[in-house]
């Protein structure tokens, strides 16, 4: 399931915790970077490698929203539905979003480009309204015009 | 020891005490949902918020104090949960005020915002906490729109034995730790969280642990319930009945439910001394066979070829009538043979009817495993003192488990040894042919070869004279034969030992500082090593040799336990149904026939003309020849019962009252629960009956000489079990005082409900664990405990070398399955995919030679036997070993330590 680097490198993180099992974080993301999502038998290979159990490790994987375990989109946009930045407008452009992308939020456009996920609070309220693209692009002071372009340029990439 | 005030009321509680622990002591109640006993705390429901205060100090650490002159208190600004706070000296906390009073009413009302409410449909409804404490604390109404509910998945089964509802869930996370915690089978866990949170089970097979059941017991809601027991009555209409579990050696106590006359559900008794408060699946879950529609209902009697319904009386009187017959030709051509799970006083009368009337020796109960009786004698001698907990040893003690597999043989004691490691730093040394799940609480995990039982302990034994670690007070004070026993010892150099035994020296030689060094050390020996065939003398000696060398013996927490398979193994050697072995474990005179050489023939002729057997089926081992006169006595037309002449119906556990005793040498009641099925009858009125027969006809025919005591018919007059154990306590030292009074103190009654008993008591919540000192049954003492000036003789027995590997026969392991292929598992349902099929474990070094994979079908051949299998090939049998286990369809009797061949079909 595993490629032989992914193990190697999982190995390589438990030897960095006092307990290996505190591994399985990190290992959960290296993974999914393999991978793009987490299947059943990733989960039990972590598992397997870091000394937990298959429910332990997916109890870990289903608690973290930024982790994938179904099939997804190229690309996520992890878009906040907290107060604040409904308060500075991101009902609509979530609206706008979901037309744009032709599926509603929790799901994937049709042509598997960008996968649409709400977020709780994102911590960037002072800039409302925010989304997270990929886990590591922070956009904030969104306007609709801005969107289209994010999702024009992640469209092509 | 810190004092605290909790609602105006004083008390002191050992350090580290939780608030909510501490009001307990004091009569107050705080409501709690995630918090258990048993469990560690997590502070997840909010529903034991109480307010807190510590006394006040200055600026230069001096305690304040009030107007008059008391302490002044700092109140903590918010409430805190009395189920993680650790009291300290001085705390003051007070549950009665209407800020907790709010806070109470705030959680139970968000809880039920997302909770059906179905009580009137729901298993829990009547003993369960979220419907009493919304009772108690809820607001009468809510202000949450039904409408709005949340609702979710109601039916979901988490494995063959449990039904989770997703809505009644309230996340309190009591089944994911008691999984995590105390089964240690982590196949229970949150997914997502928010409203989404759920419980999940991944394993394969889903829930994949032997103790499963004892979520639904401690889950505080209906969201985990029995699938056998869902829906089929309200809990109080079911009457709970004291019992004790049937199946194995640990003796777990248990409340029988039953409604109907029949058993709905089987939860656990609590008892910290035994099971705490938790069962395995196969006590709980394993009941249907009493109420089998196949139950024996009438005696049966060979007319014209076939078994026809008969009356008790001319079964009894055709049993009686040929026994006496046979008898005086030959009384030795009667012989007994009696399944150790039946209970003491059948026991006890079964063989006082062959020595007493019959004048038989010809007595066993080991039939269908293949065994010897040497540690029998040891235990009475060294067992473990009156007072060992297996739950709760501490780091003072080294215990060293041998060759036995407790998680499939005794679940419980896995459980508390666990415990014991884990929770209270018990320093435990696992050893045996193989890995098993115990191994990984031990500090040492060691694995021999088998047959080289009696090396590794020899090596022991060496490894603590060579370094002087011996108890030489008690040496020269108890023990005879030291200086013999150390020249024969003289060629046993560790090395050479651990050359043969293939347990490394220095392995040893720590094993044997820590067995020597520790304050207490306690033995636990298995049907493993119990049963090391070539070798059983020399483990039994060397075993004893360890304790006497050490000085181990004759206190709690030293000596010997051993773990038998059965729930009342111990009964039956303490009872005297062997043939060389009488009641009380005293050894008799003239040695009988053991079970081995009864069944076996002569001329083909069998060796016995008379059999009468009571609760075991040796015809299911096969190559059983019907005797002249067969006798069965059983719950179901065993094999055994198809062949015989007379069968003789039997009640089960539940119909009746009995003891049995456990593998700790507890003796504990049992009370009858169920209305008898048919006719059937308790084994001991059964065996009274034929004695009462044979007595009255012996007198005559004995006319003129003396009579003894026992001949006489008013000698077998027994109206109750308790009165048979009324005569045990009497008569049998070990069982001195024994009565079933006795045995009935401290037996935690039936849970009062609504409804039933006195109406004004709660409904208690099952299995909650508070009565830590609980402790029913009674431990009778071996020797070295009541006799403080008792010598004891080491006594040298030389070991025979284990075969040596050649052209590949391997020798073979015999294993247990917890759930097994037997009668009274086969009428519970939803266990049968629990059992596996009969499979032959080999390690993969051997498989890759002789070219066999995985779940490969093979053939294996040993002793002039051929059986099929399929083949599991993984690493915790050793190289030249595979492993059986011999209570599988077609498995029994299997030769322990024999050369098998392996071959591919
Ligand atoms: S199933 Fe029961 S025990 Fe488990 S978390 Fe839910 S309410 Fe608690
Ligand atoms: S551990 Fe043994 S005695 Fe206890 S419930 Fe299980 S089978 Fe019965
Ligand atoms: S509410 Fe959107 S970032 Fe905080
Ligand atoms: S009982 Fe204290 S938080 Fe649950």
């Amino acid at each position: 399931m595993l490629s032989d680097n992914a193990k190697s490198d999982i190995q390589k993180l438990m030897a960095q915790y006092p307990d290996a099992r505190s591994a399985v974080m990190p290992a959960l993301h290296l993974v999914q970077r393999e991978l793009g999502w987490l299947p059943d038998d990733a989960i039990q290979a972590i598992a397997e490698l870091v000394g937990l159990s298959k429910t332990e490790v997916n109890g870990v994987a289903t608690f973290y929203t930024m982790y994938a375990r179904a099939p997804h989109g190229k690309h996520t946009i992890m878009f906040c539905n907290d107060l604040p930045c409904a308060l500075r407008g991101s009902e609509k452009m979530l609206e706008h979003l979901e037309h744009k992308l032709g599926c509603p939020a929790g799901h994937t456009s049709a042509d598997g480009a960008i996968t649409l996920k709400e977020a709780e609070c994102l911590g960037g309220c002072d800039h409302a309204p925010v989304m997270l693209v990929d886990g590591v692009e922070h956009w904030h002071d969104l306007t609709i015009e801005k969107l289209d372009e994010i999702v024009e340029r992640l469209r092509n990439t | 020891m810190p004092q605290v005030t909790i609602d105006n009321k004083k008390v002191e509680v050992p350090n580290g005490t939780l608030i909510v622990e501490a009001a307990k002591k004091v009569g107050v109640e705080i409501p709690v949902f995630c918090y258990h006993p048993k469990l560690q705390p997590v502070g997840m429901c909010r529903m034991c918020l109480v307010e807190v205060g510590t006394p006040k100090r200055g600026k230069d650490g001096q305690i304040e104090l009030d107007a008059n002159g008391a302490p002044a208190i700092a109140w903590m600004p918010k409430l805190q949960t009395a189920c993680t706070t650790v009291v300290s000296d001085g705390m003051t906390v007070r549950t009665d005020t209407a800020q907790v009073a709010d806070a109470r009413r705030a959680i139970v009302e968000f809880l039920l915002t997302s909770h059906p409410l179905d009580c009137p449909i729901c298993d829990k409804g009547g003993e369960c906490p979220l419907q009493n404490l919304t009772m108690a604390y809820g607001p009468g109404q809510s202000r949450f729109p039904v409408e709005s509910k949340f609702h979710n998945a109601k039916r979901v089964p988490l494995g063959d034995l449990i039904m989770l509802d997703r809505e009644r869930c309230i996340q309190c996370s009591r089944c994911v730790r008691f999984q995590d915690e105390i089964a240690d089978d982590h196949v229970l866990g949150f997914a997502a969280r928010g409203r989404g949170l759920e419980i999940v089970t991944l394993s394969d097979p889903p829930f994949d642990s032997k103790f499963s059941g004892n979520t639904i017991d401690i889950c505080p809601v209906g969201a985990l319930t029995s699938r056998d027991f869902r829906l089929s009555a309200r809990v109080w209409e079911v009457r709970d009945y004291p019992s004790v579990c049937a199946h194995c050696s640990v003796g777990c106590n248990i409340l029988i439910g039953e409604r109907d006359h029949a058993i709905k559900r089987i939860v656990p008794r609590e008892n910290a001394s035994v099971n705490e408060i938790w069962t395995c699946d196969k006590g709980r879950f394993v009941h249907h066979f009493t109420v089998a529609p196949d139950r024996l209902t009438t005696p049966l009697v060979r007319k014209n070829g076939n078994l026809e319904p008969a009356t008790w009386n001319e079964a009894l009187d055709l049993v009686a009538s040929r026994f006496k017959e046979i008898k005086w030709h030959d009384p030795n051509a009667i012989g007994g043979l009696a399944g150790d799970r039946a209970s003491n006083e059948d026991l006890y009368l079964f063989q006082k009817l062959f020595r007493q009337v019959i004048g038989s020796n010809n007595l066993d109960h080991r039939v269908g495993w293949s065994v010897t009786n040497t540690g029998a004698d040891s235990v009475r001698v060294y067992g473990a003192g009156v007072g060992t907990n297996l739950g709760a040893l501490d780091q003072n003690v080294t215990a060293l488990v041998f060759g036995a597999d407790p998680e499939e043989e005794q679940p419980v004691i896995r459980l508390r040894l666990k415990r014991s490691a884990r929770t209270f730093g018990a320093n435990l040394i696992v050893a045996n042919g193989r890995v098993t799940k115990l191994a990984k609480y031990a500090k040492q995990s060691l694995v021999y070869q088998y047959g080289a039982e009696a090396y590794f302990l020899l090596g022991l034994i060496r490894a603590i004279l060579d370094e002087r670690l011996e108890n030489r007070d008690f040496i020269a004070t108890r023990v005879q034969n030291f200086d013999a026993f150390a020249t024969s010892l003289e060629p046993y150099t560790v090395e050479r030992c651990a050359e043969i035994c293939h347990v490394k020296p220095e392995k040893i030689r720590d094993a044997a500082r820590q067995i020597a060094q520790s304050p207490n050390f306690l033995i636990l020996y298995g049907r493993e090593a119990m049963f090391a065939q070539q070798n059983d003398v020399a483990v039994a000696r060397a075993l004893a040799a360890l304790l006497l060398i050490t000085g181990h013996l004759g206190r709690a927490n030293n000596g010997l336990v051993a773990l038998y398979p059965h729930n009342n193994s111990t009964g039956a050697i303490d009872f005297g149904v062997l043939p060389d072995g009488g009641v009380g474990r005293t050894r008799v005179e003239r040695r009988g026939l053991s079970a081995r050489e009864m069944l076996g023939r002569s001329n083909e002729r069998p060796s016995m003309r008379a059999l009468y057997v009571m609760a075991c089926d040796p015809a299911a081992d096969g190559n059983f020849v019907k005797p002249e006169f067969l006798v069965v006595q059983d719950l179901f037309l065993t094999e055994t019962a198809r062949l015989a002449d007379v069968v003789l119906p039997a009640q089960s556990f539940a119909e009746r009252d009995g003891t049995f005793t456990n593998t700790e040498r507890r003796a504990q009641l049992f009370r009858a629960a169920l209305k008898p099925i048919g006719e059937a009858k308790p084994d001991w009125w059964i065996i009274a009956e034929i004695a009462k027969r044979l007595v009255s006809g012996l007198q005559f025919q004995v006319s003129g000489s003396q009579v003894s005591g026992n001949l006489k018919p008013e000698t077998w007059n027994y109206a109750t079990a308790s009165a048979v154990m009324d005569e045990i306590a009497a008569t049998v030292s070990l069982y001195k005082g024994m009565t079933y009074a006795a045995l009935a103190e401290n037996v935690k009654l039936p849970r009062p409900r609504s409804g039933q008993g006195n109406p004004s008591e709660q409904p208690t919540e099952i299995a909650m664990g508070e009565l830590e000192n609980i402790s029913s049954g009674k431990v009778w003492a071996s020797v070295a405990e009541s006799d403080a000036r008792a010598k004891f003789e080491l006594v040298w027995s030389e070991p025979s070398r284990p075969l040596t590997a050649d052209s590949r026969p391997l020798t073979l392991a015999v294993a247990r399955s917890l759930y097994d292929g037997g009668t009274l598992v086969s009428k519970t349902q939803i266990v049968q995919a629990r059992v596996p099929a009969p499979f032959v474990e080999i390690n993969s070094q051997d498989a890759e030679q002789l070219g066999i994979a995985d779940g490969a079908r093979v053939r294996v051949s040993f002793d002039m036997r051929v059986i099929e299998l399929d083949a599991r090939v993984d690493g915790h049998v050793p190289p030249d070993a595979v492993l059986i286990p011999n209570n599988l369809d077609g498995t029994a009797a299997l030769p322990m330590g024999a050369r098998v061949k392996i071959e591919k079909v």
